[in-house]
């Protein structure tokens, strides 16, 4: 065995659990089952207006929703979403991106986390960008995201992602705005298990006149979001 | 029409600027409720940008409205300043107005309803203290009335200041100061944001604006001489419902004579019962500044 194949075959073996610690990431809703999850929010808000401040911590009873999975064409599912008082329909691909919103029409349809297309490798990161159109603002914004690991035992692919926009502001309106969150992806049923994500916002209001700048009021509010799949029924 | 057109020019605008010049809230509640509307703007057009991406997965139902944040106390304490703004300024406008005690001067030399049974006084003068008496008070509660003033709530206008600003907590004060400071080094040659802040802080502690008290009573219980009550003919007897000892307590009045009170007149007149130590009322110099509206009488 020559130096060549020395290398070659030490370089297959250093590959070879790379490879195995990638997945793929994608949707697979079966036709005729339905999906059932439950979501619960909570809020915590902060306003202050120089040494008066006040706080609310408001929690939003939990809601549960059903994905029922009509068929898939063309490349995507067509899902009805919803509960017993009100159902929409969105086609989405398997990687998560929205393909079309009948029930929707006419409004802005939200900017959504997608997966990559093929295999997705632990660590690796990726970014999905996007303009938020806003009357005549355009508002750019975008996701990161990162398979952090994967439970071969149980199934899970566990994801962290992140949302950005850029609010518009000025000196005199001070803004911020983020999302970090942490999902856990079956493998199997190729759908979201559970999902807990965070928004914080942040919003300084000042006020100028001539060279005098004056701070008045600061807000500020976080939202605990989680998300868990409650059971699948064919 | 020229002579009406030139009234006109000369009269609209003192009025215009005795409202002007009376009016210390109006500046510092359009600041404050123009940077609410900023800030209205601001978090809703903010709550829809962000409502795109708080659902990360597009197998969400669009998510449900985020709960009441805590601004909402900061407005429910704005719509207390507000109220106590507007309760300032009335107060204040009243006080600019009646104050100084001149207003009821002219209406106790007036007094439409002594003139209107004069000519009872040879026909038949028994029915004239009846008549007196009903006139009064019906000519008194309809001035009032149309000056929309009430004698609970405002005899005492230092209590009545007092009464709202009670209705801000000692916190929501204290916000509504800091917020006096900041209009006041933001727009510094604003001067009334100054008289806002000093009525506000002071009205309630000391009285003010006594005149309106006068103004408050009915006449009846003008003060008599009752030298002069004494000396009244026969035919007219010195009784509060007396137009011709109502006269004379008028001309004893404009004649600048002190005179006590008429121990039946306060026996016939609640008001006088309530306020039995009201003393003539005296004329208060008019702020520099403002056009004196009532030396029609001097």
């Amino acid at each position: 065995m020559n130096r060549f194949n020395k290398l070659l075959i030490l370089l297959l073996i250093l590959a070879l659990p790379g490879a195995a610690r990638a997945v793929e990431i994608k949707y697979a809703f079966r036709k005729g089952a339905t999906y059932s999850y439950q979501y619960t929010q909570q809020c915590t808000s902060k306003s202050s207006a120089f040494t008066s401040t006040s706080t609310r911590t408001v929690a939003v009873p939990a809601t549960s929703f059903k994905v029922k999975a009509i068929d898939f064409q063309q490349n995507a599912f067509i899902l009805d979403i919803g509960d017993q008082n009100s159902t929409f329909r969105r086609y989405i691909r398997e990687t998560g991106e929205i393909k079309g919103a009948p029930a929707e029409t006419g409004r802005g349809i939200p900017f959504f986390l997608t997966f990559p297309a093929g295999d997705w490798k632990i660590s690796e990161k990726r970014q999905i960008k996007k303009d938020l159109q806003f009357g005549n603002l355009v508002v750019p914004s975008l996701w990161n995201c990162m398979l952090k690991s994967v439970d071969s035992e149980k199934g899970l692919a566990e994801i962290i992602f992140a949302a950005s926009v850029k609010l518009p502001d000025d000196q005199l309106r001070q803004k911020t705005f983020s999302l970090k969150g942490r999902a856990l992806f079956n493998l199997p049923e190729g759908v979201i298990h559970q999902a807990d994500w965070q928004t914080t916002y942040k919003f300084s209001f000042s006020n100028k006149e001539f060279a005098v700048t004056r701070n008045l009021w600061n807000f500020e509010q976080q939202v605990s979001h989680s998300l868990l799949m409650t059971g699948i029924q064919e | 029409m020229n002579r009406i057109l030139l009234v006109l020019l000369v009269f609209l605008p003192a009025s215009l600027m005795a409202q002007v010049n009376s009016d210390i809230t109006t500046p510092f509640k359009l600041w404050l409720l123009n940077n609410e509307a900023r800030v209205f703007s601001s978090l809703a057009a903010d709550e829809n940008l962000i409502s795109k991406v708080s659902a990360p997965f597009a197998f969400q139902p669009p998510p449900i409205g985020d709960a009441t944040g805590a601004e909402e106390s900061l407005w429910e304490t704005h719509r207390k300043i507000y109220v106590l703004l507007d309760e300032a300024q009335r107060i204040y406008s009243l006080a600019r107005r009646f104050g100084n005690g001149r207003f009821a001067i002219v209406v106790k030399q007036a007094r439409p309803e002594i003139w209107s049974i004069l000519p009872l006084l040879q026909a038949r003068p028994v029915v004239i203290p009846s008549l007196a008496t009903g006139y009064r008070w019906a000519f008194h509660t309809t001035l009032l009335k149309s000056l929309g003033l009430e004698t609970e709530r405002d005899m005492d206008l230092s209590a009545r200041m007092a009464k709202a600003v009670k209705k801000l907590s000692d916190e929501e004060f204290r916000l509504l100061t800091d917020y006096f400071s900041t209009f006041a080094a933001l727009f510094p040659s604003d001067a009334s944001i100054r008289v806002l802040k000093g009525f506000i802080e002071t009205a309630s502690k000391k009285p003010f604006g006594t005149g309106l008290k006068e103004l408050l009573k009915p006449s009846g219980v003008l003060p008599v001489q009752p030298a002069m009550v004494a000396a009244a003919p026969a035919a007219a007897p010195a009784e509060p419902e007396d137009p011709l000892a109502e006269l004379e307590k008028l001309a004893q009045f404009d004649a600048g004579l002190t005179a006590s009170i008429n121990p039946e007149a306060a026996a016939s007149d609640p008001a006088a019962i309530s306020n039995p130590q009201s003393a003539p009322t005296t004329l208060e110099p008019p702020p520099p500044g403002v056009e004196d509206l009532f030396t029609i009488w001097e």
